[in-house]
């Protein structure tokens, strides 16, 4: 229950709630705050999808239904250090790859600047984008 | 962008009201051809009505047929106006401007005719009523756990939701064809079109109620056919009960609705001759699209076959085996993949193909033949597998009045689109101008690029 209320929460209502707020979606930091509660809710749901299924021990999954609902998995401290290390872990491979490798591709930044303009356009500025086929 | 041209306004109006305001020998020509398969399919439908489902192949075993498989395929149709029209208005694609209302008009007309096949299906509608949930004399309540409650609330919340949408859009329009039109014809569009003045206020409403609908429009457009898939999904029907059924049948619709879109787009440019606004580009863009949806559809497919196999239940097996083996259905497969990826997909990688015309509108079609067939393989070998009880073991063949029913409702759809377009503008008049005010070139160097104002 505690997974699904958390993934509901963190995907869908707290994702709505927040960006139609035009203040919100247009800050810098708006979006990603949301992108990490939506992170944090698909991670619930992952545990809500696998963690109960893979608690059936094997000898109830031969029944057609289930008879016995196993007990609550609670994570320990094993399964939290493992959680939080797997996370760093792939943080830390994109940390070191943005040494190697630039992030934003520059050729293509290139491209786009050649391709932005601004120009006048009756009382105001507008941006021109060329679409080169 | 590279067949853009540079058209005034008085001309868009023109070329883009001639057919409203004129009657061409062809529309009649059409009018009269396309009513024929419209007349063939309410004759098969009244014999039906009269003689009972009888006069059909149906029977107690296999219980859906060419009917529901119709009725999944127009579903199927049906995605193509969101697809176009709002996720392209999301993303500001300019090569939509052509194409958004005629594929939205089509998601109306394709829809209804959806909606009409289960009616029909019934044998007696006229006893539709006695399955409405809603007369709490008879103590009937909605079976909210069944799929037949959820389709038709999810079929409507679409046709109700691309009809505003439509209707949103066609606002402007309605207004410049009032303001050239004389007579009953005056009155007529003047009602439809609220008051339309054009004020800046307006414009903002207008522009802000379409970017809302499109917003709105993709979650019921990504419902809608999975609400339909669950029909079979949620049974215990062999080659029915999947879990991949939703985005199948999705990424299915989305494919067989484009190509019907790219038919559609090349019947508009040679019966209203919209040279000017339906060019070449469109089908090019529309064609590289179908790439990649072609592509993820046979992806699904092939993933429908794995979750069969890989589970090795013996029914499951043995509808599968019906499907591979057995005629016509082992043809019907092999056609479906043909007609669905390997004769279009490497076709519509070359430019030269996606630029032709009469080429598109072909291969279009083939997809539509292949996304039949496909339908009819999902829903009747499952329903012809044989369990242990002999009772219980039927065929199917279609018989003709049933043959005549799918004819009846590409009528339908053919006058709908037909009759629509000669009293309001197929393509919309305002965003043509719109886009000939936001077409701009830049000089990059010594060359002159096309470019968009961004807004």
């Amino acid at each position: 229950f505690v997974p699904f209320v958390v993934a509901w929460f963190s995907n869908f209502a707290i994702p709505l709630f927040c960006l139609i707020w035009n203040p919100i979606r247009r800050s810098v930091w708006g979006p990603p705050a949301v992108s990490i509660s939506v992170m944090i809710g698909t991670f619930a749901d992952r545990v809500r999808l696998y963690v109960g299924p893979f608690s059936i021990p094997d000898e109830d999954l031969k029944h057609h239904m289930l008879e016995n609902i196993p007990a609550t998995h609670m994570p320990d401290f094993a399964d939290i250090l493992i959680i939080v290390g797997w996370i760093a872990g792939a943080v830390m491979v994109y940390l070191l790859a943005t040494k190697i490798i630039p992030t934003i591709s520059a050729w293509e930044m290139k491209e786009g600047m050649l391709l932005y303009k601004e120009r006048e356009y009756s009382r105001s500025k507008v941006v021109v984008l060329g679409k080169p086929q | 962008m590279q067949d853009r041209k540079t058209l005034g306004d008085t001309q868009i109006n023109d070329e883009l009201l001639w057919f409203v305001s004129n009657t061409p020998l062809r529309f009649w020509v059409l009018f009269v051809l396309i009513g024929s398969l419209l007349g063939s399919g309410i004759v098969a439908v009244s014999i039906m009505f009269i003689f009972g489902l009888g006069v059909t192949g149906l029977n107690p075993i296999v219980a859906w047929g060419f009917m529901i498989t119709n009725f999944v395929f127009w579903v199927g149709i049906s995605h193509a106006g969101v697809m176009i029209s709002a996720i392209l208005r999301l993303c500001q694609a300019e090569w939509r401007r052509p194409v958004t209302r005629a594929a939205e008009v089509l998601t109306i007309f394709s829809m209804t005719t959806a909606a009409i096949m289960p009616l029909i299906h019934m044998g007696r509608p006229w006893r539709s009523y006695w399955v409405f949930p809603y007369d709490f004399a008879r103590g009937v309540w909605p079976n909210v756990r069944s799929p037949l409650i959820w389709d038709p609330s999810a079929i409507f919340t679409y046709l109700s939701g691309t009809a505003m949408f439509v209707y949103v859009a066609l606002l402007p329009d309605l207004a410049i064809a009032r303001d050239r039109s004389v007579g009953w014809r005056r009155g007529f569009y003047a009602a439809l079109s609220l008051g339309w003045r054009g004020t800046p206020r307006q414009w903002k409403l207008q522009t802000i109620a379409g970017i809302l609908l499109s917003a709105l429009i993709l979650p019921v457009f990504v419902s809608v056919h999975s609400i339909v898939s669950w029909d079979f999904g949620v049974s215990l029907v062999p080659n029915w009960h999947a879990t991949i059924f939703a985005p199948y049948f999705v990424i299915g619709a989305v494919h067989s609705g484009v190509s019907s879109v790219l038919t559609l787009m090349a019947a508009l440019r040679w019966t209203l001759k919209l040279e000017n606004f339906i060019t070449p580009d469109l089908f090019d863009s529309l064609g590289r699209l179908l790439i990649a949806v072609a592509t993820a559809w046979l992806y699904f497919f092939v993933l429908e076959l794995l979750f069969g196999f890989y589970g090795e239940e013996p029914n499951e097996l043995a509808v599968r085996q019906l499907q591979f083996t057995q005629f016509p259905f082992n043809m019907m497969m092999i056609l479906t993949i043909i007609l669905g990826y390997i004769i279009p997909v490497p076709l519509w990688l070359f430019r030269s193909v996606r630029r032709n015309i009469m080429w598109m509108f072909v291969i279009s079609i083939l997809v539509n033949i292949g996304m039949w067939m496909e339908r009819f393989l999902i829903i009747v070998p499952g329903l012809m597998y044989r369990h242990s009880q002999t009772f219980a073991w039927g065929s199917y063949t279609p018989s003709l009045v049933e043959i005549f029913i799918v004819v009846g409702t590409f009528g339908v759809v053919g006058i709908g689109m037909l009759v629509f377009s000669k009293f309001f503008p197929i393509i919309p008049i305002a965003d043509a101008k719109e886009g000939q005010i936001l077409a701009d070139e830049i000089q990059i160097g010594r060359v002159s690029v096309p470019a968009v104002i961004r807004e």
